[in-house]
This record gives structure tokens, sequence and C-alpha cells, in this order.
């Protein structure tokens, strides 16, 4: 995190080789967050890229009273959402608030045909298929290592939302490979 | 059977529960066979899921975003090039030599050869000047220096004002 500052800094002062030391560092995070959203890797990575334009156009004004990360992803977030509006091909409204209650029912087939792949492989496939909050706040929990507060802040819900979608997602998830993980767990019970 | 609420499950798996909610849970786990795999398979899902894997852009990502990225703003420095004390210094070194010079070239004879060639120059430039003057009517004369002091003066108080007003409005 310190060395988040140091680049700042510099980036603040006109050094684009440290904005690129940044990119560097974040571009996995943002172009997660971007195809979570957006589900095709190019309007994904053109998000991505947005992202790292509007923060080098806008680095002034962050104030780091808050992390860097989590400015970056709050923009990262908005800015896929933007482009899923601007497009119109996410199948969830992000404002849906059934969304978070069920798994779409496309996840369901192709967990059944993947007997033979590792429950690694299928979680990460259900992820996939989820509606674009969900997958963040999944994303933004286990790989950004955000705490509710700063995935509230991020995805601009309140924190209690955050908690309860985060519960009903893993507790929907549990249910649906329930079978899965019955496997995994077989020989520790 | 005891029963637990299975938000307890998750707080528990997060590290976010209460010491007696860990204990109630550890104790149920240990008396229960059916609670200890309520956990362990919410445990394996966690697990999994902290198993993912970031996606990944493609390989020149960094190059393009670098390469779209707008012009930076040139900043107009308002801090002097050279360090004022390193100026002073030599412009010092400038006049004391000049002034030795000049001092020189007015000590010497006009039949002093060991003077050297500058020497000469400067004398024979002197006696040109010397020369010229008198050929002009006095108040020119007088016009000329007048003018030489006053542009002098105009350049010291430029400097002086400058510095002052300057360094108040930059603070």
């Amino acid at each position: 995190m310190e060395q988040d500052s140091i680049w700042i800094s510099k980036v603040k002062q006109g050094n684009r080789r440290a904005f690129s030391q940044l990119v560097d560092r974040y571009r996995n995070y943002v172009y997660t967050i971007c195809i979570r959203v957006l589900k095709s890797p190019e309007e994904a990575e053109e998000a991505a890229q947005d992202t790292f334009i509007k923060v080098y156009k806008t680095i002034n004004s962050f104030k780091e009273d808050s992390k860097f990360s989590t400015w970056l992803y709050s923009v990262a977030f908005r800015t896929a959402i933007d482009h899923s509006r601007r497009k119109k091909k996410t199948t969830h409204s992000i404002d849906d608030e059934e969304s978070h209650l069920q798994i779409r029912e496309t996840s369901a087939t192709p967990v059944k045909s993947m007997e033979q792949q590792n429950l690694k492989e299928i979680v990460g496939k259900v992820i996939k298929s989820l509606p674009p909050v969900d997958a963040s706040i999944l994303t933004l929990f286990y790989q950004g290592e955000k705490s509710v507060k700063e995935i509230a802040g991020i995805l601009d819900l309140s924190e209690s939302n955050v908690k309860v979608k985060l519960y009903r997602l893993r507790e929907t998830l549990k249910n649906k490979l329930t079978h899965y993980l019955r496997e995994e767990v077989k020989d520790l019970l | 059977m005891k029963q637990v609420d299975d938000k307890l499950w998750w707080k528990y798996i997060d590290n976010t529960c209460t010491q007696e909610e860990r204990n109630h849970i550890e104790q149920l786990m240990a008396e229960e066979p059916s609670a200890m795999e309520e956990f362990l398979l919410r445990d394996a899902l966690h697990q999994n899921l902290s198993k993912q894997v970031l996606e990944e852009p493609s390989f020149n990502f960094t190059a393009k975003v670098m390469d779209a990225l707008p012009e930076p703003d040139y900043i107009l420095y308002n801090e002097p090039i050279v360090n004022p004390l390193y100026s002073r210094i030599f412009l010092a070194i400038i006049t004391l030599l000049l002034v030795s010079v000049v001092v020189l070239a007015f000590n010497l004879d006009d039949g002093n050869d060991t003077a050297g060639p500058i020497a000469s120059y400067l004398q024979e430039g002197l006696s040109l000047f010397k020369g010229f003057l008198p050929t002009l009517p006095p108040v020119i004369a007088q016009a000329i220096i007048m003018t030489m002091i006053s542009l002098g003066m105009l350049t010291a108080m430029d400097a002086f004002f400058k510095k002052r007003f300057m360094t108040a409005r930059n603070r």
C-alpha cells in the first residue's frame, strides 16, 4: 500500500512510468471486475482500459483518505456498468432485487455437464454466470480481499445489503453444489 | 438435535463471530456429526471461492492503456534553472574580471608593448572612444551618459521589484 502512495504521488507530478506500474499491479483486478459485469472479454478489456484512463485523468482528486484499490475498483465497477448500459447486452438489471436470490438457470446446465471437472473449476464457472453485482461481491470479497464495508462503498450499496447478499449467495451456491461439495469432503466425514 | 443459524456458520468461517458463538459452534460440531458436515460443506465452498484466480486481460494491455493516455500538461516552472547563488558568484567573477581589465587598460602607457594583444586591443578601443567623445556636442555626450545611467538604474529596479513582488505572490 505504501508503494501505491509513492507511485500515486509520482503520477500526480506527471510521471507516466509510475502510472504504468499501477496499471501492471491492478490490471487483473480491474479486468476481473469488468468481466464479472460485462461477461464478454472484449468489452471487459475496453472497460478496463477506460477505467485506467479515467483514473489517470482524475488522480489529482484522489485524496488518499481511502485505499487506492477501493477507489480504483469503484471506478472500474461504474465504468463497466456504463458500458453494459450503453451496449445493452446484460441480461440482468443491476437493480433487480431478485437477482441475488438465485443463480441463473443457465448455470445449472454447465454444472451438470462438468462431472469430470474439479470443484474449483465448477465454482469458477458458476461465478461467471452470476448477475453482475453478485459476481462482483464474491470477487471483491475473495480475490480483492475487501471488507463488507469497502464492498458497500465500491458498489454503492448499504453495508447490510452487502452482508445479506453475500450470505444468500453463499448459501445458494452451497445448496446448488452440495453434491460436489460432499464429494470433496467425504474423506473428512 | 441442536440447530445453528445458517448465518452463524458464515460468521464462524469469516472469523467475525464472538467467542461465545465460537464456543457454541465448536461444541456442537464435536457433538453432532450433521453439524460437522454442515460446517465442512460450507468450508469447502469457502476454500474453493478463495482459490479462484483473477482473469487476465491481453498480454499488451498495459501498453495499450499507456498509448491511450492523454498527453501530460506541461508544467511551467517559476523556479530559476540555475541556482541564484551560483549566478551571483558567476556575475561577481565576471564583474571583477571586467573591472580588472578596464583598470589595467587605463593604466597602461601608450608605448607599453609588454601588455599583450588583449590589452593592445583595449587600448586601441579606449583611444578611439577618447577621441570620439570630444567630437560630439556636449549635450549629446551628456544624453548618452544619462541614458546609460538610467538604463542601469531601471534594470536594477526591475530586478529589485521582481524579486520582492514575485516572492510575495508565490508565498
